[in-house]
């Protein structure tokens, strides 16, 4: 039975074993339906598969022809389809393009149409041939060919044919490349590759090639006409080989650029014997040659022949040389600067000239460092030195060639000439002309002592040339004519003198003049005439000497005087002679006296001098005197002392700030020796450092005042200062002296403030111990009547303790002891603030400042003066107690508060006031200062002391009472030491006040404190 | 190892149709037909059968004992190991999203030593299998066995429902970890379906969804395929599954059978992923083919011949393509097996197996996949 059946079956079974034949039938008609539905599905899914898969057929067979068409239109080669017979089936657009048919035109037609007739004849044969042999000739090799447009041109082309097969038919495929254009490119390479050779065989290098190895596998024919070998003879050879190899560096160079691969540039080596006539030097260039695969092949180059060139810069080397030996062995000095400026050569005798520049003077070296490298060693004339080198550089850079002259402040004169040079450059030429300069210096004042004397002489004095022209006059020749003696120059003599009538030249020819000139012999006249200017006449005596030069004449001298005098004298010779002689006599007295005076003027003058150097030579004061520019033209003994330079040493000339410097202030050019040197003034300073050469700080005094001429014009600086080191020692040992004394002197009062309370305390404690014995009695007595009651109730106890407590006066002993006990207690505490106040004030100077209350620092001064000031007067104390602590030198300020409150109680007791005297005592904080101010209410000081109080050693107390001291030292301690100040009010005979102001921030001692 | 198999049917309601157990059963396996377990009563009475054991199961598409393929039915084996433990791991808020972690956590939680197999169920339409099969594998040791089934809702693909010990629920994934010295584990798995027309590329889909092959919208090409069946989609989809391979690779070919449709993005939505880029084909089956088919994955299991248990997992598509023939897929594998193994099993949405050429477990469509399970 089938299986699916039995299962039905099994399935349909009743419960009581017999089958449901209904529930069977329903099965087997659902198996049916099932076996449909199965086989209904399946055919189904068959039937779309197959149209599916013919969809995909035909979409994939379309594909292929769009692609194929797509191709075959967008292909860059032609592409033709014949059928067996030679008939077109295709024709793409390239080909359309190339042959110059539509597609159209040529379906259908013979291919041998796109032949040329030599071609097309034989075309069909060929096709028979091949289909009947199968001999190939042209399928799959692909040939070049020739073909043939629409309009009759025949064109190259590159033909590729291949062959398919459909079924029992037959296609063949041409593809047709037009290479018309490689062929002209091939035709132009051809042409280009001749023109190169004809270029190479021309041109003056050649061309050569290598190969792996180095070795020259090609050199263009060039290379016969420029070395004279033939190319074979080097062909096969290095350039090693042929000459570089003796030349070890070349051939180190080139030997390493080859390894590395490297181009070379200019290699020049010797090719045949170096020294020879046949010598040659060549220069070869290179790049390496490469394959597609950067495989390397050789090297390629161009080689030249540079004999000429090589030898002609040889000469230009020697020309060059010899040029630089000749500007060593010139005796002027030459620099040659090149047209960027800088220094290209320059001989011994140009650095001998700027020697202290010679640092400088080195090859490249642009002139304007060479300027600026010594601005001392040039005299700029009083000019700013960078306005003058500013002048100089443009002076230069104009190389004019016109000479000029630069003085140097070591004295020498250097004449300078600097000219341009073609390339741009300056050659510049230096010559000491010092010597010249001085001839020349000597000349001019010769010549201004000649003009002086000239000018000083009585007589007329006229200096003519060769034609009698006049080269000089004096002024007395001026004035005894007339004429402006400057305006005389030039002008010809004879006219100017005798012009006066027509004969005049006549008159010349005989003259002395005309025989200076004719004979070279002097002559005299006597009484001629000469003209004046406003056309009178004066009479005159002259004398012509001739001047000779080289033995001729080259003109003459007049020397002649108003002859009027003589005239008159001659005429009134007798009045005259007496008159004369008196003259004569009064003259020699003035004279005499003349002389005597300028002796004693001169006697005076060297006193004066000899004196002047003995005060500064014995001064204990140093003195230095500077010039504007800060060099020493003065500087006594005691200032070479004071700043420990040798006494020996002659320091006129050193720059002040070499042999000493104001600390703080640094050279010359920022001292107050520079502002007063050339602004004028006075600058004073107490209390300052000098640091000397070898470092060394002095503390000085010092003044600096302008050194001026007799015209006030400020000629330098005048600086005088004095050690001030032992005063400040004498100051400190003052101070502290004077706090000694203070202390000493106080001391007494002080044992009497303490005494006082001490005596009462002893007082007390007497009482106290007296007191203690009588109570011990009444206590004893008490106890006994205690005992006693109790024992026996006796009565007789109780009276005798009464008893013992009146003979104690007991109620006064309760009375008074506590209160002798509390006044101890009081006398005790007293006694203990009064030693500290000591404690306090006696405290030893700090060397540094600590901050402190300058209440309390008062508070102290106060107790420790107490007995100083308790008897005259009340301290009345305004003390702000917000005032900042301060930092200071705590016991010398308490030493200043002490002077000024001790000084205060003595006004008042001078004053001899029936008034109650008054101290008042008041601080204050104000601007960043703390104000402490004494005042009083007695004598006051005169407005005339006022200047004089805080100098040393000056009082006005009676002998003995003050040392002069208190004040000086209080202004001390206020400005010096704290930068404060001090200063004194209040009316005369109202009383004084005494301010001093501490500022707290800027507290810092003016002077250095050892 | 002892077996007892019961059946349940509505008229007939439970009858032990094979073995006895002389021990309390450990675990006890069922299969139930949609509605079968709706109202708690099967379970109870389960439960006072085996009062020790665990008790695990779910909804099916057809079921499977001895020989024969049950409708509306519930066939149940209760197992007493002679020494063989098990541990179940359970999570029943499975997503699809979820299902990677899912696969990973009950995996960690049953791994141990002595661990040889791994079961799975899992609820069949709310869970991705491809996803949960790589979660599974990502945290189970080399050398276990993993194989199980997705729960199926007969033909309607509405919701299938797994549970341990209490009523199941939708949305559950359970394994149960077999430990033991003694116990072997084996599988095997075939499908017998014949891929035809031409090969497809997968050209836009997301995960198991895909919308579109060649270009042209998937629901068009089954409605094309079909026919006059398309009217019985996605039910009658189960007819053409698709073979899908990894390109350029020839050993992996998977099955995924239709388990829903989309007709708004014209989707076709499958049992496990369809990635794009994979090549796709249309199968159809072959009553014989089929048929033959179950007697490979059979054969690969190599039956003993000992009183070992078959778990058949096959696969709803085939049931519905072979009808009334499906028995003989079914009489097939016990022939091959023999007559002294027991089997047991459920027409599913999904099986999970290793597979057959490259050993890694995966999800599967349309195959016969037997687990057989011995204690020697």
């Amino acid at each position: 039975m089938h299986k699916l059946l039995e299962r039905q079956l099994r399935k349909a079974v009743l419960a009581d074993g017999t089958p449901d034949l209904e529930r069977l039938l329903a099965m087997v008609g659902s198996a049916y339906d099932e076996a449909d539905r199965e086989r209904r599905i399946k055919d189904h899914a068959f039937a779309e598969m197959q149209r599916e898969v013919e969809e995909l057929n035909r979409r994939v067979r379309d594909e292929a022809e769009a692609r194929f068409n797509v191709v075959m239109q967008n292909v860059g080669e032609a592409v033709l389809i014949i059928d067996e017979r030679g008939r077109i089936e295709s024709f793409n657009m390239a080909a359309e393009r190339m042959f110059g048919y539509h597609a159209d035109e040529v379906i259908g037609r013979n291919v041998s149409m796109l032949m040329p007739p030599l071609y097309a004849q034989n075309h069909d044969d060929f096709l028979a041939s091949y289909l009947l042999t199968g001999q190939r000739k042209i399928i799959g090799t692909g040939r070049e060919a020739e073909a043939q447009r629409e309009n009759g041109e025949t064109f190259p082309i590159e033909l590729a044919v291949g062959e398919v097969r459909m079924g029992p038919n037959r296609r063949f495929i041409g593809v047709i490349r037009d290479i018309t254009l490689r062929k002209q490119a091939e035709r132009e390479l051809r042409e280009s590759e001749g023109r190169f050779r004809d270029i190479a065989g021309s041109a003056s290098d050649w061309f050569w090639e290598t190969d792996a190895s180095h070795r020259l596998t090609f050199v263009s024919e060039r290379i016969a006409a420029v070395l004279g070998v033939h190319p074979v003879e080097v062909l096969g050879h290095t350039f090693m080989e042929l000459g570089m190899g003796d030349q070890p560096a070349v051939a180190a160079e080139h030997a390493d650029d080859l390894a590395n691969r490297r181009a070379f540039r200019d290699r020049m080596f010797h090719v045949g014997p170096s020294q020879g006539a046949d010598s040659r030097i060549i220069r070869i260039s290179g790049i390496p040659v490469f394959d597609e695969d950067r495989e390397f092949l050789g090297y390629r180059g161009v080689g030249v022949d540079v004999t000429r060139e090589v030898t002609a810069e040889l000469r230009a080397r020697k020309a060059q040389q010899q040029l630089a030996d000749a500007i060593q062995s010139i005796g002027d000095g030459i620099a040659v600067y090149d047209g960027d400026d800088r220094l290209m050569i320059c001989n011994p005798e140009y650095e001998r000239v700027f020697a202290n520049l010679n640092v400088m003077i080195v090859p490249g070296t642009p002139f304007e460092q060479v300027l600026h490298a010594d601005p001392a060693a040039f005299d700029t004339e009083g000019l700013d030195f960078t306005e003058w080198a500013a002048r100089r550089l443009k002076h230069h850079q104009a190389a004019s060639g016109e000479p000029f002259l630069v003085r140097m402040t070591n004295g020498n004169w250097i004449l300078h000439r600097e000219c341009r040079m073609a390339d741009g450059g300056v050659v510049g030429i230096r010559t000491d002309v010092t010597l010249i300069k001085q001839r020349e210096q000597e000349l001019e004042t010769l010549k201004q002592r000649y003009q002086l004397i000239l000018d000083s002489a009585g007589e007329g004095i006229i200096g003519l040339d060769a034609r009698g022209k006049i080269t000089f006059a004096n002024r007395r020749a001026g004035d005894l004519l007339g004429q402006d003696a400057g305006r005389m120059i030039g002008r010809c003599f004879h006219a100017l003198v005798q012009a006066r009538d027509g004969d005049g030249d006549r008159e010349l020819v005989n003259s002395p003049v005309s025989n200076a000139y004719g004979f070279g012999v002097a002559g005299e006249v006597k009484a001629e005439t000469f003209l004046r200017a406003d056309s009178s006449s004066v009479p005159v005596d002259y004398y012509v000497a001739p001047i000779m030069e080289d033995g001729a004449v080259n003109g003459a001298v007049v020397v002649f005087h108003d002859a009027t005098l003589r005239l008159q004298y001659e005429r009134t010779l007798a009045d005259s002679t007496r008159e004369l002689e008196r003259q004569v006599s009064e003259r020699t007295q003035a004279l005499s006296r003349e002389v005597e005076i300028r002796a004693r003027t001169e006697h005076a003058l060297r006193d004066s001098r000899q004196r002047m150097k003995a005060i500064t030579d014995s001064l204990f004061e140093g003195v230095i005197v500077v010039n504007p520019a800060g060099h020493v033209i003065f500087i006594n003994p005691s200032a070479q002392r004071l700043l420990e330079c040798h006494p020996e040493t002659d320091l006129t000339g050193y720059p002040v700030d070499t042999i000493f410097t104001l600390a703080e202030c640094g050279d010359f050019h920022h001292s107050p020796w520079r502002r007063v040197a050339a602004d004028g003034g006075i600058v004073r300073e107490d209390d300052v450092i000098f640091v000397t050469a070898s470092g060394k700080k002095v503390t000085v005094a010092y003044a600096c005042a302008a050194l001026e001429d007799d015209s006030n014009n400020i000629r330098g600086a005048i600086i005088s200062f004095r050690d001030t080191a032992a005063l400040k020692q004498a100051q400190r040992d003052a101070l502290q002296a004077s706090r000694m004394a203070s202390v000493g002197q106080l001391a007494a009062g002080i044992a009497h403030e303490i005494n006082t309370p001490t005596q009462y305390i002893g007082d007390n404690l007497r009482f106290i111990g007296d007191s203690l014995t009588e109570l011990v009695s009444v206590i004893k007595a008490g106890q006994a009547m205690a005992e006693d009651v109790i024992a026996q109730g006796s009565t007789e106890a109780v009276s005798r303790f009464a008893a013992a407590c009146e003979a104690a006066d007991l109620d006064y002993l309760l009375e008074e002891m506590p209160s002798a006990v509390q006044q101890s207690l009081d006398g005790v505490s007293q006694v203990g603030r009064i030693v500290l106040s000591m404690k306090e004030f006696s405290h030893p100077g700090s060397s540094s400042k600590s901050v402190t209350d300058i209440n309390r620092a008062i508070e102290t001064t106060l107790t420790v003066s107490h007995n100083a000031w308790k008897h005259v007067a009340e301290v009345v104390r305004d003390l702000d107690p917000s005032l900042p602590p301060l930092p200071c030198y705590a016991a010398e300020l308490n030493q200043v508060f002490l002077n000024l409150i001790v000084n205060a109680a003595h006004a008042i007791e001078g004053a001899g006031k029936s008034e109650p005297g008054r101290i008042t005592v008041s601080t204050a904080f104000e601007n960043g200062e703390v104000v402490v101010s004494v005042a009083d209410n007695g004598t006051g000081i005169p407005e005339s002391l006022r200047d004089h109080i805080f100098e040393p050693f000056f009082t006005t107390k009676e002998v003995g009472k003050g040392t002069g001291q208190g004040l000086a030292i209080c202004r001390d301690v206020v400005i010096v030491k704290h930068n404060g100040r001090i200063d004194v009010g209040g009316e005369e005979g109202q009383g004084a006040i005494f301010t001093v102001r501490l500022p707290v921030e800027a507290a810092k001692p003016a002077a250095e404190h050892v | 190892m002892q077996l007892q198999q019961l059946l349940w049917t509505a008229p007939a309601h439970w009858q032990v149709v094979d073995g006895d157990l002389d021990k309390p059963a450990q675990l006890v396996l069922y299969f139930a037909a949609p509605g079968v377990m709706t109202d708690g009563r099967r379970l109870g009475e389960l439960r006072e059968r085996f009062p020790k054991a665990r008790i695990i199961g779910c909804t099916t598409g057809g079921e499977i004992l001895g020989n024969q393929v049950h409708d509306n039915s519930l066939v149940a084996t209760a197992i007493a190991f002679d020494d063989a433990q098990i541990r179940v791991a359970s999570r029943n808020s499975a997503t699809r999203d979820a299902s990677f972690r899912i696969g990973a956590e009950i995996a960690a939680e049953v791994a141990g030593s002595g661990l040889k197999g791994l079961f799975v169920l899992s609820d069949g339409t709310m869970v991705n299998g491809s996803e949960l099969v790589r979660g599974l594998k990502s945290a189970m040791t080399d050398g276990v066995v993993l194989t199980g089934g997705l729960a199926g809702d007969g033909d309607t693909f509405g919701s299938t429902l797994v549970g341990a010990d209490v009523a199941p629920t939708p949305g559950t994934v359970l394994g149960i970890g077999f430990y033991g010295d003694k116990l072997t584990f084996r599988h095997g798995s075939f499908g017998g379906w014949d891929a035809f027309g031409p090969e497809r590329l997968v050209t836009r889909s997301e995960d198991n969804v895909l919308y579109e092959l060649d270009g042209e919208p998937a629901l068009d090409l089954y409605e094309r395929y079909l026919g006059d069946e398309a009217c019985h989609l996605p039910g009658s989809a189960l007819l053409f599954p698709l073979r899908i391979r990894a390109p350029h690779d020839l050993g992996t070919d998977l099955v995924r059978t239709v388990v829903g449709i989309d007709k708004t993005s014209r989707a076709m939505i499958f049992a496990g992923d369809v990635p794009v880029g994979y090549s796709a084909q249309l199968m159809r089956g072959n009553f014989d083919h089929l048929v033959e088919g179950a007697a490979r994955a059979a054969r690969q299991v190599a039956a003993t011949g000992g009183g070992a248990l078959a778990i058949l997992i096959s696969c709803i598509g085939r049931k519905l393509l072979l009808g009334q023939r499906i028995d003989e897929e079914v009489e097939t594998v016990c022939d091959v097996l023999g007559g002294q193994v027991r089997t047991i099993g459920f027409y599913s949405y999904g099986e999970i197996c290793p597979h057959d050429f490259t050993a890694s477990c995966e999800l599967h469509n349309q195959t016969m996949t037997i687990t057989l399970i011995d204690e020697a």
